[in-house]
């Protein structure tokens, strides 16, 4: 079998099965040692440095609570078999940690195209796995990759109590197709994207907290290359007319100017060949005006009326619809399922969430402050995770 | 017979008639920019996603440009994605495919009257290197290559594009790419003492026609090969153009090599190697050179991103296009060969990104 191991634990027959009980000491000691190597990588990406801040025991500690919440007793479901996307390198950690807390045994199959996070990381959890006292977890926790070769799926789909599976409408229909055991459950995470809202009238003043805004935009909007489901595609500005625009006027060359000072930021030309193909596709079917100020920074993309089907178009690095809105409702409300998060600033959560509470349909999955979008946690799509990776005891 | 639409050829009638390396640079891009100023005004009319591009992208609607690089450019991309034509359907008369090497191959219209027009402007370059009369063929290629007349892959089109350019047409290879040995030899008997013209694809004439002529001999040194199609496989296997060139003189005896580059998108526009090696544009189109981070015009010796404008696109709006091949202007009007018009080298292409979207994990179509 083409079965490429990551790290340096490839078993000597088959993958044994060993669960441990939910939120083991062990599992957590090896979760924050991984977090705090993670945390003295100083030259890897953004992306790094969030997931080590995620792996801080303050947060581990947290979930440990959030667990507890939960009203029944649960025990782990076995061996999960997690379909890590190509576009967030991090992803596949989010997804171990929250099952390995399960304590489940764990396969974690990492895309041909992983990037540099993915590689770092799994350096430093070789070095986790060179100490006498993360033997169970090496013995029971496998990063790998494969080519796309369905036979390889289906031997350890035959294999799994549980399919995590990541990256989109594509994988999600193939890998389903592929047969694994009666029981296995199916956990699956389609194509989504994200939306803001800003209150136009709350950057206008207040220097310190629009410097706020501007390096949490940043954060949101520029990591993974505007890819994940969780990148905002689409800015919805509340206010009348001219405060938007005066709004706009002041924040858009503020984040240019952020960005001017880094070599790093402009992307490469074959993504910005790329992404000049992706605005033509869409100004063809979209009315709209493209605004190429910021190039090659960014571009932004103004809408004159509601959008529709954005799901539909590839609107990643550095490209920004914004639409100027009454009020957050009529943001709000054209957000569907197909939405999976949506960052707010200047307004209040309360407000939003009561808001949605009203609502009949179903509107996307959450809603954060900017700065947060990618932030993971265990409610995920909808999905209570940690129901969806234990058994009823 | 369908109809075309009525078009305005004053403009490309005159660069028709014009020696195809013979107008010099001021006169060749005032009419040239006359024409692609009717092709936007004509596109725009008549082709609703090509206004609509235009309109997002604060393009001027009125166009009476008069330098080249002023032209708002199409990704070819983008002819991937979608039916971009200005013709109606029932106008179509033939419709080309670019090699889809990934995914979807892009899709060009053609009318009666531009695929005539394409077929003129070919002959017009064509008779500048082989003269007027039609030579004998050998095709560096298998009979299967063509063979679904519908739809064929670029190797197919172009080497049915380049056809009418010769007589007596044979294959040289059997469908497994074996040399076809019979073939050859025939055709070496029968036009022994006359020009004749080889074509091929540069990979097809490396890999399945120079590297299985150890056992047969075989001397052309009347012929011309013509070849195109990038250099890429030639690059992963670090065979340069001069060796090529070698392996035609050592192996056949061929002394005329020359390479061509040239689009589906913009078919009819080809560019030609002349003796000094260098690729040159016929009188109906011209290249330029753009900045692949800020998109500025850049000048000679500097490597880009090649722009293509071309007078013949009247059916789709092909006329200004943004390519992902990277080039080096070289000169215009001063080419060692004598030619007129501006010279450049192909330096590679953009590496294909990342694309590491959402649903890159697994591709629509992998097994």
């Amino acid at each position: 079998m083409d079965i490429e191991f990551l790290t340096n634990n490839k078993p000597a027959d088959g993958f044994p099965v060993q669960t441990t009980p939910t939120f083991a000491d062990d599992n957590v000691r090896f979760l924050t040692g991984l977090g705090e190597n993670l945390a003295q990588q100083k030259q890897a990406l953004p992306e790094v440095a969030a997931l080590a801040f995620w792996l801080r025991p303050g947060n581990l500690k947290k979930l440990k609570a959030d667990y507890e919440q939960q009203t029944q007793q649960r025990q782990a479901a076995g061996l999960v078999l997690h379909i890590a996307p190509a576009n967030v390198d991090t992803l596949f950690i989010y997804s171990w940690t929250l099952s390995l807390l399960c304590g489940n045994t764990n396969i974690l199959r990492l895309s041909q195209k992983h990037g540099e996070s993915a590689r770092l990381i799994c350096q430093q959890i070789n070095l986790l796995f060179n100490n006498p006292l993360h033997t169970g977890i090496k013995n029971s926790n496998w990063i790998v990759s494969w080519p796309h070769d369905d036979k390889i799926t289906q031997a350890m789909s035959a294999i799994s109590d549980r399919r995590i599976i990541w990256g989109g409408d594509h994988t999600v229909e193939h890998i389903t197709r592929i047969k694994a055991k009666p029981c296995t459950q199916d956990i699956t995470f389609p194509d989504r994207l994200s939306a803001m809202l800003i209150d136009a009238e709350s950057i206008l003043n207040g220097e310190q907290l629009f410097k706020q805004l501007t390096e949490r935009f940043i954060r949101d909007a520029f990591a993974f290359q505007q890819m994940a489901c969780t990148s905002p595609k689409i800015i919805f500005w509340q206010g009348e007319k001219t405060t938007c625009e005066q709004a706009q006027q002041k924040f858009w060359p503020a984040i240019h100017k952020h960005l001017a000072k880094y070599e790093k930021a402009i992307p490469t030309p074959s993504e910005l060949y790329q992404r000049r193909t992706q605005l033509q596709y869409l100004a063809m079917n979209i009315n709209c005006k493209i605004d190429e100020a910021f190039a090659p920074y960014f571009v932004v993309v103004n809408l004159e009326k509601r959008p529709v089907n954005l799901e539909d178009f590839n609107i990643n690095l550095g490209t920004f619809l914004q639409l100027n809105i009454k009020d957050y409702q009529q943001g709000l409300r054209q957000l569907s399922n197909k939405y999976q998060s949506c960052g707010y600033w200047g307004m209040e959560k309360s407000t939003l969430d009561d808001w949605r509470l009203q609502q009949d349909e179903h509107f996307f999955h959450r809603l954060v402050p900017v700065g947060q979008m990618h932030e993971f946690s265990w409610n995920w799509d909808g999905i209570n995770l940690f129901q969806a990776l234990t058994n009823k005891e | 017979m369908k109809n075309s639409p009525v078009y305005s050829t004053q403009i490309i009638d005159k660069l028709l008639s014009e020696p195809v390396y013979g107008l010099p640079a001021a006169t060749k891009q005032a009419l040239l920019c006359q024409q692609l100023n009717q092709h936007t005004q004509f596109h725009k009319q008549h082709c609703a996603p090509y206004r609509n591009i235009l309109n997002a992208f604060n393009v001027p609607t009125e166009q009476n440009l008069k330098a080249l690089d002023k032209f708002f450019t199409l990704n070819t991309a983008l002819f991937k994605t979608a039916d971009l034509r200005s013709i109606s359907e029932n106008q179509i008369y033939k419709t080309l495919y670019s090699s889809g090497t990934q995914g979807q191959p892009s899709k060009i219209f053609l009318d009666q009257y531009s695929a005539r027009l394409q077929s003129v402007a070919l002959i017009n370059i064509m008779q500048h290197w082989l003269g007027k009369k039609r030579l004998p063929m050998l095709i560096i290629d298998h009979p299967g290559v063509i063979a679904d007349a519908n739809h064929f892959s670029a190797r197919g089109a172009g080497i049915r594009g380049f056809s009418f350019l010769g007589r007596n047409h044979t294959y040289a290879l059997n469908d497994d790419m074996s040399l076809n040995v019979e073939a050859i030899r025939l055709f070496m008997e029968k036009h022994q003492q006359e020009p004749v013209l080889l074509f091929g694809f540069t990979f097809m004439v490396w890999q399945y026609f120079f590297q299985q002529l150890d056992n047969i001999s075989i001397h052309l040194p009347s012929a011309l090969l013509l070849h195109g199609g990038g250099w890429k496989k030639l690059q992963q296997l670090s065979v340069s153009n001069e060796q090529f060139k070698q392996s035609a003189q050592e192996l056949a005896g061929i002394s005329r090599v020359h390479n061509f580059y040239g689009l589906v998108e913009q078919t009819g526009s080809i560019y030609m190697e002349c003796q000094a090696g260098f690729l040159h544009s016929p009188v109906f189109s011209e290249i330029l050179i753009k900045d692949p981070v800020n998109q500025k015009t850049l000048n000679k010796g500097e490597e880009g991103i090649i722009t293509l404008l071309s007078a013949l696109p009247f059916s789709y709006p092909g006329h200004a296009l943004l390519t992902e091949d990277l080039g080096i202007l070289l000169g215009e009007d001063d080419c060692s060969c004598g030619r007129k018009g501006r010279y450049f080298h192909i330096t590679g292409r953009l590496p294909s990104a990342e694309r590491r979207g959402c649903s890159d994990t697994y591709e629509p179509g992998s097994r």
